[in-house]
C-alpha cells in the first residue's frame, strides 16, 4: 500500500471508530469538518484499492446511479433530526458510518471516471449548494438544530459550510474566471 | 454485427441505471421526507410535534416497573388521558420544573384524576441509579400518589423503545448532569401520542388535557 494512502485510511479508520463512540455527537462542526471528510475519504481510499464488481458497473452508466447515491446520503446525514436518531438508535449510527463510507466515498470514486463532463460539473455545483444551503441553516436559524450541540458551535459549522461551499463554487469554476492566454502564430 | 452487439449492451446498461437511479432516487427521497416530516422541519424536536400532531405515534411495546413493583406496559395507559414525562432522581433542574408542573395539573383535574380519567406517569431513564424507592420519593416531593405513577423501564430494550417513540435523547455529560430533552408528553385515551408540551407549556397542555378529558360528543366543539 502507497505510503500516502495510508495516511487518509489511518484517520478514515479512527473517525469510524470515535463516530461509533460517539466521540462527533455533540458538535457540529466536528462532525462537518472532520468526521464526515474522514469517512469519505476512507471510502474513497478503498475504492481505489477494491474495485466496483461489473454487475454494479452495467447499473452505473455514466457515473449517474453513484453520484445520485452520493449527493442524496450526504443531504441526508446533514440534516439535523437524522443526526439526532442516530444518537438514539444504534443502528442507525453504524448505518450512517457505513453510508458515509460506502454510500458517498465509494460510490463518488468509482462514479467519478464514468461521468461526463456536464454530470460532473452539475454534481459539483449540487455539491456546493448543499454546503452553502445546510451552512445558512445552520447560521441563521436562532435555536439550536441538533440536541446536545451549542449555539456556537453550529454557528461556527455553518461558517464553514458556507466558507467550502463558496471555496468549493470558485475553485471549480476558475477556468471559466481566469482570462484567457493569447495564442501566437504558432499555436503557442 | 459487433457495432450493433456494443449498443445493444450500451442500451442494456443504459436502462439499468435508470431502473438503479429510479430505486436511489425513490429511497432516498422517502428518507429524506421521513426525516424531515414531509420536507416541513429540521429538528427532531419538530419532526416529532409534526408526527404527534398527525396522530402518528402510538405507544410503543416497552415494559415498566411501576414503584409499587408493579410491571405494566406503557401501552396499558391506552383508556384515558395521560401525561408522560421523562426524569432522573439525580437531576438538578429541569426535572424539578416538569414535576411541578405535574403537581399543577394534578390539583386542576383531581375529579378527573379520581374517575380514572387522567393519569400522570413519571419514568425514570437512569437505570443504572434510580430503583422503585428512588422514584417514589421523588414523586413524593411535588405531590400525593393519586393518579400519579411513577417507573423505570424494565431494562435498556424498553428505554430504546420509549426514546424511539418519543424521540428523546439521553447524553450522560460526563459528570453527574445528564442532558436530556425535557418535555411532557399528552397521551390520547386512543394510546396515541398527541403532543409534547415543554415546562413553560404548562398553560397550553392544561388546555390540550381540557379538550381531550371532555365526553367525546363534545370534543372539537
Amino acid at each position: 500500500m502507497l505510503p500516502g494512502r495510508s495516511l487518509i485510511i489511518a484517520p478514515g479508520i479512527v473517525a469510524a471508530a470515535l463516530s461509533a463512540a460517539g466521540a462527533f455527537d455533540n458538535s457540529l462542526l466536528l462532525a462537518m469538518s472532520i468526521e464526515v471528510p474522514a469517512l469519505v475519504l476512507l471510502g474513497w481510499s478503498l475504492a481505489e484499492i477494491f474495485p466496483s464488481p461489473r454487475c454494479l458497473e452495467r447499473c452505473n452508466s455514466g457515473g449517474l446511479t453513484g453520484l445520485l447515491l452520493a449527493a442524496l446520503l450526504a443531504a441526508l446525514w446533514m440534516i439535523p433530526s437524522a443526526m439526532d436518531w442516530v444518537k438514539i438508535d444504534g443502528a442507525m449510527r453504524v448505518a450512517r458510518i457505513v453510508s458515509l463510507i460506502f454510500g458517498v466515498g465509494y460510490a463518488l470514486r468509482v462514479s467519478w471516471p464514468l461521468a461526463g463532463t456536464l454530470i460532473r460539473w452539475a454534481w459539483k455545483l449540487e455539491a456546493a449548494g448543499m454546503m452553502i444551503r445546510f451552512g445558512i441553516a445552520y447560521l441563521f436559524v436562532e435555536r439550536t438544530l441538533c440536541s446536545g450541540v451549542s449555539s456556537s458551535d453550529q454557528r461556527a459549522a455553518g461558517i464553514v459550510l458556507c466558507v467550502s461551499g463558496i471555496a468549493f463554487l470558485v475553485g471549480f469554476n476558475r477556468k471559466f474566471m481566469s482570462p484567457r492566454e493569447s495564442v501566437n502564430a504558432d499555436g503557442s | 454485427m459487433r457495432n450493433f452487439d456494443s449498443r445493444k449492451r450500451s442500451t442494456s446498461s443504459l436502462g439499468w441505471t435508470l431502473v438503479a437511479s429510479t430505486c436511489v432516487a425513490l429511497a432516498m427521497g422517502g428518507s429524506i421526507w421521513k426525516a424531515t416530516a414531509g420536507f416541513r422541519a429540521l429538528a427532531l424536536d419538530d419532526v416529532r410535534q409534526i408526527e404527534f400532531a398527525g396522530r402518528q405515534a402510538p405507544l410503543p411495546r416497552a415494559t415498566l416497573t411501576a414503584d409499587d413493583g408493579r410491571h405494566f406496559d406503557i401501552r396499558q395507559l391506552a383508556g384515558r388521558v395521560a401525561i408522560v414525562e421523562f426524569f432522573y432522581t439525580r437531576c438538578p433542574t429541569v426535572c424539578s420544573t416538569l414535576g411541578s408542573v405535574l403537581a399543577t395539573v394534578q390539583r386542576e383535574y383531581p375529579d378527573a384524576i379520581a374517575a380514572g380519567r387522567l393519569q400522570l406517569l413519571s419514568i425514570s431513564f437512569d437505570l443504572a441509579h434510580d430503583d422503585s424507592v428512588a422514584v417514589a420519593a421523588y414523586r413524593r416531593r411535588f405531590g400525593s400518589p393519586a393518579g400519579w405513577l411513577t417507573a423505570i423501564p424494565d431494562g435498556p430494550g424498553s428505554l430504546r423503545a420509549l426514546q424511539r417513540t418519543f424521540g428523546f435523547l439521553i447524553q450522560d455529560t460526563g459528570d453527574i448532569t445528564v442532558a436530556h430533552s425535557s418535555k411532557l408528553y399528552l397521551i390520547s385515551p386512543h394510546g396515541v401520542i398527541v403532543g409534547a408540551f415543554d415546562a413553560d407549556e404548562s398553560r397550553e397542555l392544561s388546555a390540550a388535557v381540557h379538550g381531550l378529558l371532555r365526553p367525546v360528543g363534545m370534543q372539537g366543539v
